[in-house]
């Protein structure tokens, strides 16, 4: 009998490993997804997060062109059916069609996402300072990244160009009356796990209170010109700003790099290359107020970074409230809750999904995770538990 | 003071409400009574705070007493603890695995840029999957899953120290320097949890804890203790699966 229920369990394990081993070829290979998704059927179960795309090599990258055949879009990842894209513009794109030979995804409008500034905004600080302790936190991720008319590299470890894009934006940042940390911390390779390494710097950063915590990047996108701007005259580079869709305060971050975006495209438009929802973390788990942000590509100069990232600097400090030096009075900014709320109850649903299929799962019944729930308050109430059980023994 | 808004503020509380809370219930599945738990969160928070120096000059070394030492502790603790000498090297083995595969994940197959092909979970979470599933693999044990899990991490770190040795880098290494919100307590953590859910949902199909050819002591471990039979004789058969390995 109990031969015959572990087989059973051997063979499931084994159908539930085959079966997420054909799900990750599918979803992980665009040629299989697209002409399965060209009969009607998408399935994204590995990827409820959110869409992830994979880079492509050689230089090759995918054009977006709308209904009629417009250029709207490039990127060098892999293009899946049904992905979206937000663009400068606010226009929301879904992909309908992808023809993997030219490279080119057929986008369908989806609409325009929402977020216009509002002129309220103004006379509050979207981040609230008081009393010349506002503070915003820099720090770079990945501190090789480099760019290579500058560098002469696209990755130096430990000494990249980025260094002096984040000190740039620091420096910026604390003459426009904006008290600035930021760490040099080096967390090198170049890697996923990288992210661990600077986990420890963002909470080192996040200790001292500040009102944002920016982390610095450039993006890897071969052609120089998709970020190329003009800044007051000046070639400077555009700032991509990058929410990880897989941590609890997703919406909340959504919600702030959405205002930073609405106040750029109102005070200087086309400064914003746009948000991109990424798949992971990346720290922002830590704070409801964090960011990523891809200054310009590799094959930018520096230069043209630092200036992007200079007029940056001087917008947030704008919406900090501090530009020139005047201290507006602190006051809740009242577009940040809609985020908040959303986290929040995003948090206590999964609390409460989670909490009930684990207590259904150790009970076996509904019945008995009631009797454990009501159980609760007895458990702290003063038994040493297995310790004392074992002592007797 | 900084003023954040009002739903920002209650979502930091309610946040990290939920996960010291969650922590402390995954703590209590483990060879550790409720308050023990609870003096380990204690220690976990209060230690976040402090930093150990064991290495100047250049390449700065530090250890955080609540990111590093604490759960590294535990570990130890729990191994100490372990029932037999196979759990231990089921424990070892499981770590030196998970510290290998984790390695390998996020340093050769992701490079951590957002919208790359392999960047499917962030590696906050990758680390507690691997730590989780390697050792429930190897012992089936919550325990050895924390241990594997907490271990495998911290040798992420050990390994950036070799690196930055290696490669001449002035550089700064926090071991555990995130303190109650380090990757290695998030990943024992959840390693816990997964090892529970497999467990427990794997136990109930074969319906209780499996008892043919198994050490004597460690039936005797799968007995709920005496202090809770005492208490509620009905739920004994619940209880050891609980409270066990």
């Amino acid at each position: 009998m109990k031969n015959k229920s572990r087989l059973g369990v051997l063979c499931g394990c084994i159908l539930l490993m085959l079966a997420g081993g054909i799900l990750y070829y599918y979803e992980n290979n665009p040629r299989v997804y697209n002409t399965v998704a060209e009969a009607g059927i998408e399935l994204n179960f590995l990827d409820a997060l959110g869409k992830w795309e994979g880079e492509l090599n050689d230089r090759k990258y995918y054009r977006f062109v709308d209904e009629t055949g417009n250029m709207i879009d490039q990127t060098n990842h892999e293009v899946f059916i049904g992905d979206e894209v937000i663009l400068e513009n606010n226009n929301r794109y879904k992909v309908i069609r992808v023809d993997s030979e030219q490279y080119t995804a057929v986008c369908q409008l989806v609409g325009q996402e929402n977020m216009a500034w509002q002129e309220d905004w103004g006379q509050i600080p979207v981040l609230s300072v008081a009393e010349n302790k506002d503070k915003v936190a820099v720090y770079m991720t990945h501190t090789d990244e480099s760019y290579v008319p500058s560098d002469g590299t696209e990755s130096k470890p430990g000494n990249g160009g980025i260094l002096q894009v984040g000190k740039k934006l620091a420096d910026t940042l604390e003459n426009r009356g904006i008290n600035t940390d930021i760490s040099w911390n080096k967390h090198d390779p170049h890697d996923a796990n990288a992210y661990h390494r600077s986990r420890k710097t963002a909470v080192q950063l996040l200790k001292k209170n500040p009102s944002a915590l920016i982390d610095v990047h450039r993006d890897g996108v071969p052609d120089p010109n998709f970020y190329k701007t003009k800044v007051n005259g000046k070639p400077g580079t555009k700032v991509r700003l990058v929410v990880g869709r897989q941590n609890p305060h997703m919406s909340a971050n959504l919600e702030f790099a959405k205002k930073i975006k609405s106040y750029f495209d109102e005070q200087s438009p086309g400064l914003i290359k746009g948000i991109f929802m990424a798949k992971g973390n990346y720290n922002q788990d830590l704070s409801p107020r964090s960011i990523l942000i891809e200054v310009g590509t590799h094959t930018n100069s520096r230069k043209e970074a630092e200036t992007g990232v200079a007029f940056f600097a001087a917008g947030i400090s704008s919406l900090m409230g501090a530009a020139d030096g005047a201290k507006a009075p602190a006051v809740s900014a009242p577009a940040g809750k809609t985020g908040a709320r959303s986290s929040l109850l995003w948090l206590l649903v999964a609390l409460v999904i989670g909490g009930g299929a684990f207590l259904f799962i150790t009970t076996g019944s509904w019945k008995g995770s009631i009797e454990k729930l009501s159980g609760l308050g007895k458990e702290f109430s003063g038994n040493l538990g297995p310790l004392k059980g074992r002592k007797k023994k | 003071m900084n003023r954040l808004p009002l739903g920002l503020i209650i979502l930091l509380v309610v946040s990290i409400l939920v996960y010291f809370g969650v922590a402390q219930r995954l703590l209590d599945r483990m060879r550790l009574s409720d308050k023990g738990a609870l003096v380990i969160i204690g220690a976990l928070i209060a230690g976040s705070f402090i930093d150990i120096p064991i290495s100047r000059g250049n390449i700065q070394v530090a250890v955080n007493v609540g990111g590093a030492l604490v759960p590294v502790g535990l570990a130890v603790y729990l191994l100490v603890k372990a029932g037999t000498s196979k759990e231990w090297m089921r424990a070892l083995g499981a770590t030196i695995i998970t510290g290998l595969v984790i390695y390998l994940a996020g340093s050769v197959l992701m490079k951590g840029d957002p919208g790359e092909r392999y960047n499917l979970i962030d590696p906050l979470y990758v680390y507690p999957l691997v730590g989780g599933i390697v050792a429930y693999l190897a012992g089936r044990s919550r325990r050895s899953a924390f241990i594997a899990a907490t271990l495998g991490v911290l040798s992420l770190d050990v390994v950036h120290w070799l690196w930055l040795v290696n490669n001449k880098i002035p550089g700064n290494v926090y071991i555990g320097g995130a303190g109650a919100f380090d990757s290695i307590v998030i990943a024992g953590l959840i390693a816990v949890l997964l090892a529970e859910v497999i467990g427990e949902t794997r136990e109930r199909l074969q319906g209780g804890p499996s008892s043919v050819n198994r050490d004597p002591d460690v039936l005797q471990n799968l007995q709920a203790p005496e202090s809770v039979r005492h208490e509620d004789d009905a739920s004994t058969t619940k209880e050891a699966g609980g409270r066990g390995k």
